[in-house]
């Protein structure tokens, strides 16, 4: 599909994201609406969902359905076409259709998938003794730069600390000296089996579809899985020929099992001469997890589900042992009704009801941190509970009429009721005994509860008018009124026109006769939409109480601003398309382009002076933006007979994004001088997600380097008319520290000399399929590429700093020991000066070209199933991620944008310490 | 054909149904007028006197979170008190760049937003107070005006600090309730904030209290957390000495010493544990047994990070040998090296056997103002009245109350009679938050006569390394007042920064 970007993730855990025309808000959510069954579907979209291969298994799993239960999925992207959906499909609306019942003999159909995960070798890592080595080497140059006298706590770092020192009388000297790969202790071969099974069958008056599915399936880092139950029963119904009533009912369960933090980071930079387990003294492992709560990498930190902070664990004990289970079970009934009125007066009713329910249980034992047991992380555990209840309606009034086949009118009339109310609960325990006694009645300690309780509304009224002139010209218009209770009673309505011209130039008559010229069809589009704030009740000034109070008074105080001014922030988007057919339909292509506008885009948090007593105000609406750009696909049936098949089809887009005003609050830009930082700034005229910082250019190689020069290159002397040092920050360099360009001269490296570095934004992205079929042997290849995306490899920051006690990479080993070492990485520095500063060092190109999948399918020819009363039977086998052309040098070039604190878009930064498996899968599908 | 028929029936009713839903247009806005379970909604409060009480108490709430910074704005410019163990975490660091008056728009104590959270709130109940009053009948206006006086208080008291630490602030007025308010806002001069001040001070004395009833009458809380008639008028007193109005500073010394509400204890270390003395006038309570804590343990306990400096020491061992027991002991120790500042630590006058506060004792009152303050402001606006005699006698009664044998003696000059009084505001007052301000009210009077005097004393805890470039720094009075911290500069365009920082560029 053309401009749906897929930003993905291949950490396990980690969140996905779709793009449809770029990022046009900056705090509204940016996603598509998901539409199943003419109902939207909320996305929440499932935390380690993993959109990376976007096909009908994935988009299934989105939505909690078999794939095989999916009978169309259709992306809208242009306002006209979504303006039916409202603020809601602003960013693009994806159509899910389910199989529907179909009339006639019964038939069964059964489909299985198995498939297996290799993860690939992640970043070859030190081992033990190059990583005491590089320690070492660290805290010596430390102790140089300081002088022996100011570096007493560095020298006794060195010489006491038995983990990193060679002590054979010491007690755990065997659990330090060992070499592990914690990476390859965490992780095994992922597996999944996906089997489902449905009929279909019916009369005149009726028919049906019953579908049951089951899937099975184990991570590749120990101790994840999930396992899904699904059903879904279709009844269709026609009373007369006026009245028909479709049901949808579709119920499944999920079993989702993970660990209590993710351990990869932790796996990959814990020191690899400490052992997980005690050892015997045989030198054999014992069975007892060796978990110091504190040693020479750090001591446990407050530890959350997504976030450790400045703590350490043992990440074999974490996979094993801790328990994060997430049961959640989803029913959802759609009703539909169409009743024929009169003669071309239809009237629709859709009602949407659905039910979540999510329960999480974890614990967190004792042997992953190592706490004693006062310690509010002693065998800790969580219980939560939520509750979500949608409720869409739909009520359509469609009137259609034609004139002696020149005119023809649909108009239709729509009102939209959406409702959702949640509800949720959580406890967390310490000092349970086990993990089923983590109910806070128990007996442990509260360490953390809340609740809590949301509801909102939306509502919209639609008029639309389509006429058709000859079957040539067309004309659509629409308004649509639609409210939010996000918002207040003085800006919570809102009118979005819409307006669409198409021209069937193919019917015309100088093209009617060209036999090979099939399609000609000019589409001009504009309209406009609404991004409604999110949350539940934006717009309402609240109180709070302050606890404790004063003396024995309780206090309260105002705690957010009343928003009277927050309204709807409005895109509005111009699409000229043209789609052409050739040869018999066999050449089809289709190019758009597009421009969206944003005004009144929602900021959110805004900093307000402190003078006003308060520290922010919640929504604001400032500032405009742009995105524009093109689509192009072409698709060309090259042979279509009997025995061969022969198909290509590829696409290209490219979306541009510019910043016309600048949000009123965003004037200053966020960076602090540290190491590992980058500067980012939203500047009027230049697209979003730009970062910047210093101009890397490699190493200091001796004293004479380490000298200040001004712009012309002179030394700088201080009073006395000695040269001085280059300072990184506040630091003085010395020979085997980073070297970064001083762009304005002053012999001082710091946020005066940032530069632009480049931009998270992919210039296109594209991709291309292939489909050969020989009588029954049908081969796919599909590939995605992206080109023109800078990234910054935040994996590589976090392993080639050597500032730290966390192990780094291999690369390593080629840092700067003494001058005449050619080599771009610094000298390794302990706790000390600024080698790692954010500098074009880490932003690398993540272009690539990625053959997602190749298919090789054999259908058993329906000579042979006859005799066995077998409609269909397919066997397959597809592999997933098999190769990527690229020149990036992190894990996965597909980096997913994310947002960083404080920063107020999303950049590209690479965090995954995981590559992308490459998974194979074998299935069959078989109907009788 | 039944089933059909039925269906017919309903198909019309709902029909109906329809067009009615499409009609009730109006009725739309009721159905998504949603509000918050879990919260308070801001539109729905302010109907009744609990309402106005407890926002009037989250007032208080906020000064107490703001102790942190009335002690470093008071002392750490100060020569009273000596920074420790620096370098610890970013507040020891900002202390010390403030006190080597290397002073950037970054530095954390720059920032004012507590006091702004307790002007914005005593807005709140000032102009929401009136509206209650007219809703909820159980309600006087009585009682009102008495919540008003203290919302006056609160909100002077806040204003009076800006006004010390950073000369022109934005004065406002109006609580911030909804985004059509005007965020930024102006600086309006000091010395104008002061004259609008007093006004409101002098009106809410009329129904200002004069004691809150009590629990525990043997600790007052309440008379001495909240603000009294006599509290108004110490603050009072503090402004108009501030301002050079002697004659009104010295009318409202002399309303508290005759209100016979309060008096000179002699136990002098009573003001410190228990506390809420009767020498008592204002204190920010803490209350361990109600989860009201202080962080002063860490400040001046274990691990301290405010000492008493060599001038303190030097400036006792003038007292110390005729009886003083304010000093070594009183307000310090002297453990070898170590001067702790006892009067946060100590039970009781320091020897062998006293212990130390507990940890569920570390609830130490922060005290704003008490009677031998007030007695000493009244001293050193009798002198700039030139009444010698008399304020040498104020001096003598505090000196008496110390334990100090012999009498003093009226000094020739001004000057040197400022002395006497600024000496002994430094040992009875010392690491009470008062120092840098009253080192500054004596230097910048009369155009800044007495500026060397204040560099003099400043640079006395300063190393000889820096002594010259502190000097003349501290030449240059803009110096003398914080700058305004950066964020607060992007958030507020129409601030302009204090000259003397303004070149110091975007740090």
């Amino acid at each position: 599909m053309a401009n749906v970007d897929i930003l993905t993730s291949a950490e396990p855990g980690a969140k996905s994201s779709i793009r449809i025309r770029g990022t046009s808000s900056l705090n509204a959510s940016s996603e598509p609406l998901i539409v199943v069954d003419g109902v939207p579907y909320p996305t929440t979209i499932a935390d380690d969902f993993s959109f990376s291969t976007a096909n009908d298994e994935d988009f299934g799993a989105l939505v909690n359905i078999s794939p095989n239960d999916i009978a169309s999925i259709e992306v809208l992207k242009d306002a006209a076409a979504t303006a039916v959906w409202g603020s809601r499909g602003a960013n693009g609306v994806l159509l899910i259709n389910t199989k529907k019942g179909r009339s006639g003999k019964t038939r069964f159909s059964f489909s299985s998938k198995y498939d297996v995960r290799n993860e690939a070798s992640t970043i070859p890592m030190l081992n033990a003794s190059q990583y005491v080595a590089m320690i070492q080497d660290a805290v010596w140059n430390t102790v140089n730069d300081l002088g022996f006298s100011n570096s007493q706590s560095y020298l006794s770092l060195l010489f006491d600390t038995p983990e990193i020192g060679f002590d054979p009388n010491w007690i755990y000297f065997k659990e330090y000296n060992q070499d592990v790969d914690y990476v390859d202790e965490i992780t095994q071969r992922g597996f999944s089996s996906d089997n489902s099974f449905s009929m279909t069958g019916g009369g005149d008056r009726a028919n049906y579809r019953l579908s049951l599915g089951y899937l099975n399936e184990e991570g590749t880092t120990i101790g994840s899985g999930f396992e899904r139950l699904s059903a879904l029963l279709s009844i269709n119904y026609r009373f007369s020929h006026k009245l028909r009533i479709t049901t949808d009912f579709s119920f499944s369960d999920a079993e989702r099992s993970s660990y209590w933090h993710n351990p990869r980071g932790q796996a990959l930079t814990k020191m690899p001469n400490m052992s997980p387990y005690y050892m015997n003294e045989d030198g054999t492992r014992s069975q007892e997890y060796f978990t110091p709560n504190s040693y020479f990498q750090g001591t446990l930190g407050s530890m959350r589900s997504t976030e450790i902070k400045g703590g350490v664990f043992n990440p074999v004990a974490m996979v094993h042992e801790s328990i994060n289970n997430t049961n959640s079970s989803n029913s959802r009934f759609v009703f539909n009704l169409n009743y024929n009125l009169l003669r071309g007066l239809d009237f629709f009713s859709v009602v949407g009801l659905d039910i979540r329910k999510t329960k999480n249980k974890r614990f967190l034992p004792q042997t992953v941190t190592g706490v004693t047991w006062i310690d509010p992380w002693f065998n800790r555990s969580a219980d939560m509970l939520s509750d979500n209840v949608y409720l869409n309606t739909e009520n359509r009034l469609l009137f259609r009429r034609g004139i002696e086949n020149l005119h023809n009118f649909i108009a239709t009339g729509i009102v939209q009721t959406s409702e959702s109310v949640s509800a949720n609960y959580k406890s967390e325990v310490s000092g349970n005994a086990s993990a089923s006694t983590s109910d806070p009645t128990a007996g442990g300690t509260i360490a953390d509860m809340g609740s809590g309780s949301s509801k909102s509304r939306q509502l919209g009224f639609i008029g639309n008018l389509h006429y058709a002139f000859l079957d040539r010209y067309m004309i659509n218009m629409g308004y649509r009124f639609e409210a939010n209770s996000t918002m207040g009673a003085n800006n919570r309505w809102a009118g979005f026109p819409t307006l669409g011209l198409a021209w069937h130039a193919n019917e015309e008559w100088f093209l009617r006769d060209l036999e090979w010229w099939n399609t000609f069809k000019v589409r001009l589009s504009w309209g406009q939409s609404g991004n409604a704030p999110s949350g539940s009740y934006s717009y309402i000034g609240t109180f709070d109480s302050l606890n404790p109070g004063y003396i024995d008074y309780p206090a309260i105080e105002p705690n957010s601003i009343h928003l009277n001014n927050l309204k709807w922030e409005t895109v509005s988007q111009g699409n000229l398309g043209v789609d052409l057919a050739f040869l018999k339909d066999r050449l089809r292509t289709s190019f758009d382009v597009y421009n969206k506008l944003t005004v009144d885009m929602l900021q959110k948090n805004i900093v307000l002076p402190e003078s006003s007593g308060h520290s922010k105000i919640n929504w604001y609406n400032s500032g405009e933006m742009r995105n524009s750009g093109w689509e192009y696909r072409i698709d060309y049936d090259v042979v279509r007979n009997s025995n061969w098949t022969v198909s290509a089809n590829f696409n290209i887009s490219q979306n541009e994004n510019e910043v016309l005003t600048l949000p009123d609050n965003l004037t200053d830009y966020k960076y602090s001088f540290e190491n590992g930082a980058y500067a980012y700034q939203i500047v009027e005229g230049n697209p979003l997600g730009s970062f910047y910082g210093y101009k890397y250019l490699g190493v200091y190689q001796n004293a004479d380097e380490t000298y200040a020069r001004d712009a012309e290159g002179q030394l700088i002397q201080d009073i006395s008319g000695d040269p001085v040092l280059v300072r990184n920050g506040g630091d003085p360099v010395y020979p085997g520290d980073a070297k970064y360009q001083d762009v304005n001269g002053d012999g001082v490296i710091d946020q005066f000399d940032i530069v632009y570095l480049g931009n998270s934004m992919p210039a296109a992205t594209g991709g291309a399929g292939l489909t050969v079929r020989y009588k029954s042997l049908t081969v796919n290849a599909f590939l995605h590429g992206r080109a023109g995306q800078k990234a910054v490899n935040q994996t590589r920051i976090d392993t080639e700093n050597m500032h730290g006690v966390q192990n780094q990479s291999a690369a390593v080993l080629r840092r700067w020991r003494h001058e005449g070492d050619d080599t771009d990485i610094p000298r390794a520095l302990y706790n000390k000066g600024y080698n790692y500063l954010g500098s074009d060092r880490f932003v690398e190109d993540a272009s690539f070209l990625r053959l997602k999948t190749l298919s090789l399918k054999y259908s058993v020819p329906s000579k042979f199933l006859d005799r066995f009363g077998v409609e269909r039977l397919d066997a397959y086998t597809t592999i997933y991620d098999i190769f990527t052309w690229t020149n990036y040098t992190g894990q996965d070039p597909e980096v997913p944008l994310s947002r960083d604190d404080g920063v107020a878009y999303l950049i590209a930064k690479d965090k995954a310490y995981t590559p992308k498996p490459v998974r194979i899968a074998f299935g069959i599908n078989l109907n009788f | 054909m039944i089933i059909q028929s039925l269906i017919r029936r309903i198909m019309r009713k709902a029909l109906l149904f329809g067009m009615v839903f499409l009609l009730s247009f109006t009725s739309c806005n009721d159905w998504l007028e949603l509000y918050p379970e879990n919260a308070q909604v801001a539109s729905q409060y302010w109907e009744t006197k609990a309402d106005v009480e407890a926002v009037l108490s989250a007032g208080y709430v906020r000064l107490r979170g703001s102790v942190d910074k009335l002690f470093v704005w008071g002392e750490v410019r100060g020569n009273g008190i000596a920074l420790f163990n620096i370098g610890q975490d970013d507040n020891t660091r900002a202390a010390q760049r403030i006190r080597s008056m290397d002073i950037l728009p970054s530095n954390p104590y720059a920032k004012w937003g507590e006091m702004y959270q307790v002007i914005n709130i005593a807005n709140s109940v000032i102009k929401y107070g009136p509206e209650v009053v007219e809703m909820d009948d159980s309600f006087t206006n009585e009682e009102l005006n008495s919540f008003l006086s203290e919302a006056y208080f609160l909100r002077s008291l806040a204003y009076f600090y800006l006004v010390r630490t950073y000369r022109d602030v934005p004065y406002i007025t109006q609580p911030y309730v909804n985004d059509d308010e005007k965020f930024e806002v102006e600086k309006t001069a000091g010395d104008l904030i002061l004259n609008y001040l007093v006004d409101d001070l002098e009106k809410a004395l009329v129904a200002a209290k004069e004691f809150f009833p009590e629990v525990d009458n043997e600790h007052p809380m309440n008379t001495k957390g909240r603000a009294t008639k006599w509290t108004i008028h110490a603050l009072l007193a503090d402004i108009y000495l501030w301002q050079g109005n002697y004659e009104a500073c010295m009318t409202a010394c002399d309303h508290i010493v005759d209100s016979r509400r309060v008096g000179l204890i002699s136990n002098w270390f009573l003001n410190f544990f228990p506390g809420n003395s009767n020498e008592s006038i204002f204190e920010i309570q803490y209350s361990y047994d109600r989860g009201q804590t202080n962080g002063f343990a860490d400040w001046f306990d274990v691990s301290p990070r405010y000492l008493a400096s060599l001038p303190t020491v030097q400036v006792f061992s003038e007292t110390q040998g005729f009886g003083d027991v304010r000093g070594v002991n009183g307000s310090f120790l002297m453990d070898g090296s170590t001067l702790g500042i006892w009067k946060y630590m100590g039970l009781d006058y320091y020897d062998v056997s006293t212990a130390k506060r507990s940890s569920i004792q570390n609830d130490q009152n922060f005290i704003v103002y008490r009677l031998a303050d007030i007695l000493l402001m009244k001293a050193e606006a009798l002198v700039m009245t030139e009444n010698f005699e008399a304020a040498i006698g104020i001096l003598n009664q505090i000196r008496a109350r110390a334990g100090i044998e012999g009498d003093l003696n009226p000094a020739a000059t001004e000057f040197e009679m400022l002395q006497l009084v600024m000496k002994e505001r430094h040992r009875e007052l010392f690491a009470e938050g008062k120092r840098w301000f009253d080192l500054l009210r004596v230097a910048k009077r009369d155009d800044y006569r007495y500026l060397n005097y204040l560099i003099q004393e400043v640079t006395s805890v300063v190393p000889l390394s820096s002594l010259a470039i502190v000097s003349s720094k501290l030449m240059n009075t803009d110096s003398h007042y914080l700058p305004i911290h950066q964020d607060e500069l992007n958030a507020n365009q129409l601030l302009i920064q204090n000259p003397y920082y303004s070149n110091l560029g975007n740090q």
